[in-house]
């Protein structure tokens, strides 16, 4: 499988965070959820190839997703024992808006 | 659907999965061989996914189809892929019998929802080996071997 551009990946992300915003949608949650969660997992790890301009736009989109924590909690395949890294903190929304502030200073804390 | 804060602990992490993954093993443990065939067959020849203009919206980009009857054509030619890996597994929602039809190869996903005997979406995952890593515990595999159709716990 080729790996996506780093562009495609960042609209990808930004149509799933959409797609779970879209109540119209609301039928398609659990898939969105799915697709969104591994999605932002592979923006995670490549990370270093994303301009600055990318990068505002996935924390932008972040902002957004912490929002729908409830929405996560509730479709997406969360809690997931297959992932244990706090943080991917979109894994763990499950338990709140706050797990992405705490892995955000555990990053900062790491640095 | 009604959206309910879920705070689910970890300790809860197994039980949703394995619970879930049991009842559809047990659902398919009281199918026949014929059973499955038919259904297999029906997900082969079905031409049409519903709800078409919603799912374009939403995918179409992603396969970079740039009218509905483009990505209409590659669902259509996704579905009769020989080389389809075929998960079964209940959705948390409404606990409807679900397949994903998986090629590896484009990453790309049929879903079929076997409860309403239709095709449900169809989409394209950016990773499909991390996708099936994430769901390890949560679903059923489902293979065709020299001795017929097998289901295999993934």
């Amino acid at each position: 499988m080729v790996a996506w551009t780093i562009p495609d990946l960042v609209d990808y992300y930004e149509r799933r965070v959409e797609g779970l915003e879209d109540k119209a949608y609301s039928d398609y949650w659990e898939d969105e959820a799915l697709l969104l969660l591994t999605a932002r997992d592979e923006i995670h790890d490549r990370w270093h190839e994303l301009d600055p301009e990318q990068r505002s736009r996935i924390l932008a989109l972040d902002e957004r997703l912490v929002k729908k924590y409830r929405r996560i909690a509730r479709y997406g395949p969360v809690p997931n024992p297959n992932v244990t890294d706090r943080a991917r903190w979109w894994w763990f929304l499950h338990k709140g808006p706050r797990v992405r502030e705490k892995a955000l200073a555990e990053a900062r804390r790491a640095s | 659907m009604a959206e309910h804060t879920v705070h689910r602990s970890l300790g809860a992490a197994a039980s949703w999965q394995s619970e879930l993954r049991a009842q559809r093993l047990a659902q398919l443990q009281t199918i026949t061989q014929q059973d499955v065939q038919a259904l297999v067959d029906e997900m082969t020849s079905t031409t049409h996914l519903p709800r078409l203009s919603m799912h374009f919206k939403r995918h179409g980009h992603e396969f970079g189809a740039a009218t509905e009857g483009a990505y209409q054509q590659l669902f259509r030619e996704h579905a009769r892929l020989s080389s389809l890996r075929r998960f079964t597994f209940l959705m948390r929602a409404d606990n409807a019998r679900m397949w994903y039809l998986i090629d590896e190869a484009s990453g790309s996903i049929a879903a079929y929802n076997e409860s309403r005997k239709r095709y449900w979406s169809f989409f394209r995952a950016t990773d499909v080996p991390r996708l099936l890593g994430r769901m390890r515990g949560a679903w059923v595999e489902v293979v065709l071997t020299e001795a017929g159709w097998r289901h295999q716990l993934w």
